[in-house]
């Protein structure tokens, strides 16, 4: 512990308040990222499934649901944040806080991975559902049984390059006082020159990605044959 | 019974539509082996995606024992396709499930217990003989392996019909035949009728009572298939028994002048086609005892349709015209054909 506090001066004082920075990212990337893994699924499947040839086709939906993820998706995390705040009132009663980052975070990622996980059930091959008509599956079977399934090892990997994507962006969530590592980061590291701080908490980051490497590696290796 | 009544389906992109089936009736009876042969673009696969309705055709009926698919209500025509299996060329085998599962997969609304649908898919497996298999994921399996798996799950809901589109077109010679053996054996001890969509002339030419070959969209031929190949009325027709034998090279050699094409004077070069009821009499050394001509065989190949076989073959007659032409005659009274090629 000695040691830790020799390369990291500032820990022994912060340690307390760096564990809950750590908590509220944690947090925040479970439950946005749960949310967040439901509507991408959904609007996924959807995609595909209402695309022109697909096997629910009914462009006016595709084309609504493919625009909307195109504008959500250029606009800057930073400015959504802001943007939202009135949304995020009506939902959550509140703009401030993790429960006020959460419709952001929500928002920030749906879009992306809603592409993601569309792109994912895209290499299913249309053979598949092909014999699956034939044998009599409804389009729900269809969509549960063949491009879900088939496409779980495309899923563990986007959903692993989503979950990243969201940790980075929870270090803007501070903004709104939703604290975090990102948070503990600048207001200790920057604005305070511990730079010990900043690399500390490079180091959290780095190992909660890693743990989520670790993961989505040992599904994948369950489920590719 | 199936019977198609004037079928015709269109694909149209981006303002151009290509018919892809026009007008094609045909009926198959029950347990009838019934092969359907094209080059690619010539719609077969579309026609036969028109019988379990995975392509709706725009107008025409498809009449399965009586009941028009095209009129009945998406979840009755899900009930329905479960009585039509279907196998694919690339099989088409669900990657994430064991041989055992994707079997099972189609079981999945039969209503069978769990130690009934178990015996039924080991048993299935039995016929496809793949019992050590149980277990493997397609992707261990060989092609032909997986086509055996394929047809194994095609049969689980015991259908009456087999559609099968160009299934062993990604297959090996070797293998082909092995899969074209269990085809076989399924018709037959299972009386399934069977649809046969290739290209290749052998699969007709070895499982098939009856064929029709396709061109643009249109079936152009139809019958009995030693009664189709025997007398070819189209050039597409004869194009695929060219395919099948070596016996269309001798259209080329005689168009390169090769040797063994060129004629003394006073001979004359035939092909002579020959079906089941005249190969057992002795007709050439018949005709050459009888009218005085020399008849050598320069070229040969005798197929076996189903049973049946089929002679063609390049004789080249010499001797007195007159005694040649009697001798022509003799021959094509005894339900020879004879074409002159030289």
């Amino acid at each position: 512990m000695n040691l830790i506090y020799q390369i990291f001066p500032n820990l022994e004082k912060l340690g307390p308040e760096l564990l809950e920075c750590i908590w509220a990212t944690v947090q925040m990337v479970l439950i946005s990222g749960f949310i967040s893994f439901v509507f991408g699924i959904f609007f996924g499947s959807l995609l595909i499934v209402t695309k022109k040839g697909g096997i629910l086709e009914c462009l006016p939906v595709y084309t609504i649901i493919d625009k909307a993820i195109d504008i959500l998706r250029s606009v800057p995390f930073i400015i959504m944040l802001f943007l939202l705040i009135p949304l995020t009132r009506i939902i959550m009663g509140t703009s401030l806080g993790i429960e006020g980052a959460l419709v952001p975070l929500i928002f920030g990622t749906v879009p992306f991975f809603s592409r993601q996980v569309e792109t994912a059930i895209a290499e299913v091959d249309p053979g598949l559902v092909e014999a699956s008509e034939a044998m009599g599956l409804s389009p729900i079977e269809i969509i549960f049984s063949v491009y879900l399934r088939e496409s779980i090892p495309g899923i563990v990997r986007v959903s692993m390059i989503t979950l990243i994507s969201l940790i980075n962006l929870t270090t803007m969530a501070g903004t709104v006082g939703a604290g975090g590592v990102g948070d503990f980061a600048i207001r200790y590291g920057y604005q305070l020159h511990m730079y010990d701080m900043i690399w500390i908490s490079v180091i959290i980051t780095l190992i909660m990605v890693t743990i989520i490497q670790l993961i989505g590696n040992l599904i994948l290796r369950r489920t590719i044959h | 019974m199936i019977e198609l009544k004037h079928v015709t389906k269109t694909f149209s992109s981006s303002g151009s539509s290509v018919h892809a089936v026009k007008d094609v009736s045909l009926s198959i009876a029950d347990g009838e082996v019934f092969g359907i042969i094209g080059f690619s673009g010539a719609g077969k696969s579309t026609l036969v995606r028109c019988i379990n309705l995975l392509e709706r055709p725009e107008s025409g009926e498809v009449l399965i024992d009586g009941t028009d698919l095209t009129k009945l209500p998406e979840k009755e025509l899900r009930e329905f396709r479960k009585k039509i299996g279907m196998i694919f060329q690339h099989f088409n085998l669900m990657p994430s499930r064991t041989v055992y599962n994707n079997i099972g997969f189609a079981l999945r609304h039969s209503g069978l217990s769990k130690e009934e649908k178990d015996k039924k898919i080991l048993s299935l497996l039995e016929l496809v003989d793949l019992q050590d298999k149980k277990d493997a994921y397609p992707s261990q399996l060989s092609g032909g392996q997986k086509q055996r798996v394929a047809i194994a799950r095609a049969l689980a809901n015991d259908p009456r019909i087999l559609l099968c589109d160009e299934a062993t077109s990604a297959l090996d010679p070797q293998t082909t035949k092995s899969i074209l053996k269990l085809l076989e054996s399924v018709n037959k001890k299972l009386g399934i009728t069977m649809i046969i969509i290739t290209h290749q002339m052998e699969v007709v030419k070895d499982i098939c009572d009856k064929v029709a070959v396709m061109e643009h969209g249109s079936v152009v031929e139809e019958g009995e298939t030693i009664e189709v190949f025997s007398h070819p009325r189209k050039p597409v027709t004869k194009s695929f028994i060219e395919t099948a034998g070596s016996i269309g090279k001798i259209y080329d050699l005689i168009a390169e002048d090769s040797p063994i094409t060129r004629l003394a004077p006073g001979q004359k070069m035939y092909l002579l086609t020959y079906s089941t009821d005249t190969t057992r009499e002795a007709i050439i050394s018949y005709v050459s005892r009888t009218y005085d001509v020399d008849a050598s065989v320069s070229f040969g190949n005798v197929e076996v349709l189903k049973d049946k076989p089929l002679g063609k073959l390049v004789v080249i007659f010499s001797g007195e015209e007159e005694n040649i032409e009697k001798a022509l005659k003799y021959m094509q009274d005894a339900g020879i054909e004879t074409e002159e090629l030289k």
